[in-house]
């Protein structure tokens, strides 16, 4: 598509060229051999079976299967209620910081750096040194007080993922959001106060609204992310018990490094790729479109 | 800092008459918002105290001990951390730089590049954007085998490759904002002083948009520095990066939670420093290119 | 399958454009075996791939030794244990080159041979001369251990150090609490023991075992366990036995209230890692796994040093030992270009000559166990390991070609040797940890169990 405009004198469309060749290396052409994969018998571990045309084998065999029904609920589940708790906590936490409060940065670093932390080491940390049910601070506060807490990553798995997740994304909603307060013009709150508005109108009726599009932005980025975790399930529970904590990244994971079955793992990802870029495809409108409407 | 148009500056605060009942409530406040913040970030702390414990001081969990450095001395001493360190300085640095290198003009070139077609540059954002959105996963498997074919697997040019692929719409979408605020007479009166279009980018363009930049390239570094899945499944051995070394922590060495913490600590500080440095700019950078995309 | 390749090579292309014009000049790892064909061994490099564990540092270190008198180099690539499996399968599956020699596990030995993976070692030992052949001395080599490296009478693998599934007491706990360490006991009985010893308030737990899902991980113990009760993963017939054989169900029981009335707290985030941390911490009065952990128990730096015992797996309709056997092993990739330097490398490595130099270097407490009977048989060994003679014992015991009592179609004990189980195998410890944690009944782990092993089965072409 950029040879059309060659004969145009203007070179700087030039500029585009590498950056299109590297994007189209690495993700679209893979794509496509995904796809062709998908429709494959191919084991890699089974030389003796060789490779053939499946048809729609892998579909059917991975459609058929109730698991992967469970895992699709996983993803959503996952990455849906994390991206609310994160909607909340954010803003929560935004409106805690915006004032003046002596030491505000070394609070907001605080409250922040989770959100730096590579996903395996907030894995393995809060597995290890937080809620090990013997080494760990659970296992001390149950002891000490005598209290029974809960096995977390055996009993529920995917709700503490999905706190993990929320513990890491919800600065990055903070701190989006936070830049939106600041941008609310001071008079704007001063003459909603005078005009007798308690706290919690003021936050409601005139804060809320005017951060609309800094929520957006980071329930979008929020979303892109959170969909495809992987990090955490690995460190933590490995995706089990069961396929309890599986989501669909962990599951083509497992599908292909532990059957080595490509041809059923590219399915997977397949359906992987429609199920998100559909989600994020209809957020992103929907977004777009009340976008227009406040234009308007 | 050169754009101050983008910013809004802070109007003149309204001084406000204070009483005793204001304060006290101010001191409430401010003692919930630490005590939260300590909370928060808790795991954090501790794991950076747990770092200065020796592996006898780990259990039952305690606030008090007496620090020590031996566990760090401990780490330095493992080959194992340096190669993967030295791995992902590598890595990172050269994905990041190429992604900023290849994105920045691409960028540039999609909002004053002239097309036949008008609408040629928006659908080509449009299509920059989408592979933003493009899970991993979707790609995984025939890199897998294409590299295991030539013989990238455990390389880091396999990984830079992949990355910078990655990363480069990334890029676009957090720049590309920023060239569109810039008003194009710029360009034409620089051309008219006759300036190539090449030095135009670099002279002017390029410092007028330096936030951006920088921006995109901080939460680049960040992304890249964290990522595991790619590395995971690309990095085989040799090029093996932090993320994938401490998810091996345990069954590599056993499980010494001293040591665990220790490495974790050291992994982190890199992008935690980053990150701090960089937060206002990545805000903005972070906005920008979605308010306005 | 043509558009695929020809898409391949487009791919290729494209990515050697890329990298031209990246010119990165990154230190690449060496793919192909470059080195060329030299008769002359002066020159000789060997590659080996090994796992990343305690008897491999050594290894590496005297193979310097090795170098010195023979003049062929050896070059490591030290792999994490979890990771090993992957990357050898990758290299085995793309036609080999980059290892000369491999490390692999008694699992992949079953079907890495008839893939066409591993080289035949028995031409070389024919070729050997008499007095070679005596100083390796085959015929030292533990029975089931060398049967497990064995397949139609040729041997794919030299053994470098082998383990069996073990019950570890702590004897400091049993004596405090006037508890005798039972000898051969069944599942009930340790249950009970286990019950009575277990006292979670004081961080004091009855038994600690895996649980957490991976086919080699909670599998293996489990596997045993199947075993124990006298089911299998499926019949002569191929037939999966899951919902079918009421013992199979008595297996599951077992292990859940096991761990759950008497085991350790987060059950299935509990790896052999985890599992070893607290029999070591003595916070665990029994630990059932693997023998070669006791070395990590027998050094002044554990709590547990001089305090504990091993026993015989425990048993229930089978009565023999239903311990699990491994074998580490060091096998020939077939595509290797130095197929005679390499053999006469692991031959050195795994001689008895070895073990004394690991000795010698490092103390007899550390050398590689489980493979030779002499090692078992030297004073010193014995001495600084006092529970080798149970080690030893319950390696011999081992039936490896008969690991239940009923009659089963495939070879090994806490694996189903077929390229297939590394996936239904973790699929099923998905379903066995899902049901200790509570989120499924029984009847509906048995049930997903035996739909996920009957796909596999039959999409295998194995019925």
């Amino acid at each position: 598509m950029v040879n059309k405009g060659v004969v145009s004198k203007d070179k700087t469309k030039l500029l585009l060229l590498p950056g299109i060749i590297v994007v189209v290396v690495t993700t679209q052409i893979p794509f496509l051999m995904t796809i062709i994969y998908s429709f494959l018998n191919y084991n890699l571990i089974r030389p003796d079976l060789g490779v053939s045309f499946a048809g729609l084998k892998n579909f059917s065999r991975i459609l058929t299967d109730s698991e992967f029904y469970s895992v699709i609920v996983n993803t959503f589940y996952l990455t849906g209620v994390s991206l609310l708790l994160c909607t909340i906590v954010g803003i929560a936490v935004a409106l805690l910081l915006d004032g003046e409060i002596p030491g505000i940065n070394f609070v907001r670093t605080l409250i922040l750096a989770p959100f730096f932390v590579m996903t395996t080491v907030t894995g393995m940390i809060w597995k290890t040194l937080i809620l090990d049910g013997t080494f760990g601070w659970s296992g001390h506060i149950s002891n000490v007080l005598g209290v029974n807490l809960p096995d977390f990553f055996s009993q529920y798995p995917l709700t503490s993922i999905m706190l993990l997740i929320v513990w890491q994304w919800a600065p990055f909603f903070v701190l989006v959001i936070l830049a939106g307060l600041q941008n609310i013009p001071e008079e704007i709150i001063e003459s909603s106060k005078i005009d007798g508005a308690s706290w919690f109108s003021t936050v409601v009726k005139i804060k809320i609204p005017m951060l609309t599009m800094h929520i957006q932005v980071a329930v979008m980025l929020g979303l892109i992310f959170i969909i495809k975790e992987f990090g955490l399930i690995h460190t933590t529970t490995a995706g089990g018990p069961g396929v309890l904590s599986n989501n669909l990244t962990y599951y083509v994971f497992k599908v292909v490094s532990l059957g080595s079955d490509v041809g059923r793992g590219a399915a997977i990802a397949v359906v992987t790729v429609i199920l998100s870029v559909t989600v994020i495809t209809l957020l992103f409108n929907a977004i777009q479109k009340q976008k227009d409407g406040q234009k308007l | 800092m050169n754009n101050t148009s983008l910013s809004k500056q802070p109007l003149p605060k309204i001084v406000k008459p204070i009483n005793k009942k204001n304060i006290s409530y101010k001191s409430l406040k401010m003692l919930f918002v630490y005590a939260f913040a300590l909370l928060y970030s808790f795991p954090i702390i501790y794991m950076i105290l747990t770092a200065f414990k020796s592996e006898y001081e780990v259990s039952p969990p305690s606030l008090i001990f007496k620090p020590t450095l031996e566990t760090f001395r401990e780490i330095f001493l493992n080959a194992s951390i340096w190669s993967a360190l030295s791995n992902s300085v590598i890595i990172v640095s050269a994905s990041a730089g190429l992604a900023l290198l290849l994105g920045v003009p691409a960028a540039y070139a999609l909002v004053f590049a002239k097309f036949k077609k008008a609408t040629t540059s928006n659908s080509l954002y449009l299509w920059f954007i989408t592979t933003i959105i493009l899970p991993p996963v979707a790609v995984i498997i025939p890199i897998t085998s294409a590299f295991k074919a030539v013989g990238l697997l455990g390389s880091h040019s396999g990984l830079i490759l992949v990355y910078t692929g990655f990363h480069i719409p990334l890029v676009i979408w957090m720049v590309y904002s920023y060239f569109a605020e810039l008003p194009k007479e710029l360009i034409e009166a620089a051309e008219l002083d006759g300036a190539s279009k090449i030095s135009v980018f670099i002279k002017i363009m390029l410092p007028l948009c330096k936030t951006g930049i920088i921006s995109a390239g901080l939460l680049v570094t960040i992304f890249i520095w964290n990522e595991f899945f790619i590395a995971l499944n690309l990095a085989g051995n040799s090029a093996i990066t932090l993320p994938v070394y401490m998810s091996r922590f345990g069954s590599q060495m056993g499980l010494f939670y001293a040591k665990l913490a220790a490495s974790s600590t050291l992994v982190i500080v890199p992008v935690l420093v980053l990150g701090f440095l960089s937060q206002k700019s990545l805000v903005k950078g972070l906005s920008m290119g979605a308010v306005k995309g | 399958m043509k558009k695929t390749s020809l898409l391949n090579s487009l791919l290729l292309l494209l990515f050697c454009i890329m990298l031209v014009a990246c010119s990165s000049n990154e230190t690449q790892e060496e793919v192909t075996g470059e080195t060329e064909v030299n008769s002359n061994s002066e020159d000789v490099t060997l590659t080996i791939a090994v796992g990343n564990n305690p008897q491999m540092p050594a290894l590496e270190k005297l193979s310097k030794e090795y170098t010195e008198e023979t003049g062929v180099k050896v070059d490591f690539a030290l792999i994490p244990e979890n990771d090993l499996r992957q990357t050898l399968t990758n290299h085995a599956t793309i036609g080999g080159g980059q290892y000369d020699i491999v490390q692999i596990g008694s699992y992949e030995m079953a079907f890495w041979a008839d893939n066409g993976w591993l080289e035949d070692l028995e031409p070389y030992f024919e070729k050997m001369s008499d007095e070679e052949l005596a100083e390796y001395d085959r015929e030292d080599l533990l029975p089931p251990v060398k049967q497990s490296l064995t397949i139609d009478e040729k041997q794919y693998g030299l053994p470098f150090y082998a383990e069996a599934s073990m019950m570890y007491y702590n004897t400091e706990v049993f004596e405090k609490a006037g508890i005798e360490i039972p000898t051969n006991p069944t599942w009930d009985e340790i249950y009970e023991i286990a019950t009575q010893l277990h006292d979670p308030a004081n961080n004091q737990y009855g038994i600690t075992m895996r649980g957490q899902p991976g086919w080699g991980m909670n599998g293996a113990v489990f596997g045993s366990m199947i075993h124990a009760f006298g089911s299998r993963w499926v019949d002569e017939n191929w037939d999966v036995q899951f919902t079918k054989d009421p013992n199979m169900a008595r297996a599951f029981e077992m292990y859940k209230k096991l761990l759950v009335d008497a085991g350790q707290p987060n059950i299935v985030s509990t790896g052999y890692a985890e599992a070893s941390q607290l029999f070591m911490e003595g916070n665990a009065a029994m630990f059932y796994d693997a023998t070669s952990l006791a070395e990590g128990f027998n050094n002044s730096e554990s709590k547990v040093y001089g305090k504990f015992e091993m026993g015989l797996a425990p048993t229930d309709v089978k009565i023999d030992n239903t311990g699990w056997i491994w074998v580490w092993a060091l096998g020939i990739d077939p595509n290797s270009k130095h197929k005679q330097e390499a053999f006469d490398f692991i031959t050195w490595a795994t001689s008895k000559e070895y073990i004394e130099r690991v000795a010698e270097d490092s103390g007899w407490g550390t050398v590689p166990p489980g493979t030779r009977q002499s090692t078992y048989e030297n004073k010193d060994y014995m001495a600084e390991t006092p529970y080798a003679s149970d080690v030893l014992n319950s390696l011999n015991t081992i039936k490896y070609d008969e690991p239940s009592v009923d009659p089963v179609p495939y070879v090994g004990i806490q694996y189903v040797g077929i390229p297939e189980f590394a996936e239904f195998g973790t699929q099923v410890s998905e379903y066995l940890a899902e049901y200790v944690s509570g989120a499924t009944t029984l009847e509906e782990a048995l049930e997903k169990s035996q739909n996920a092993v009957e796909t596999a089965i039959a999409n295998g072409g194995y019925k």
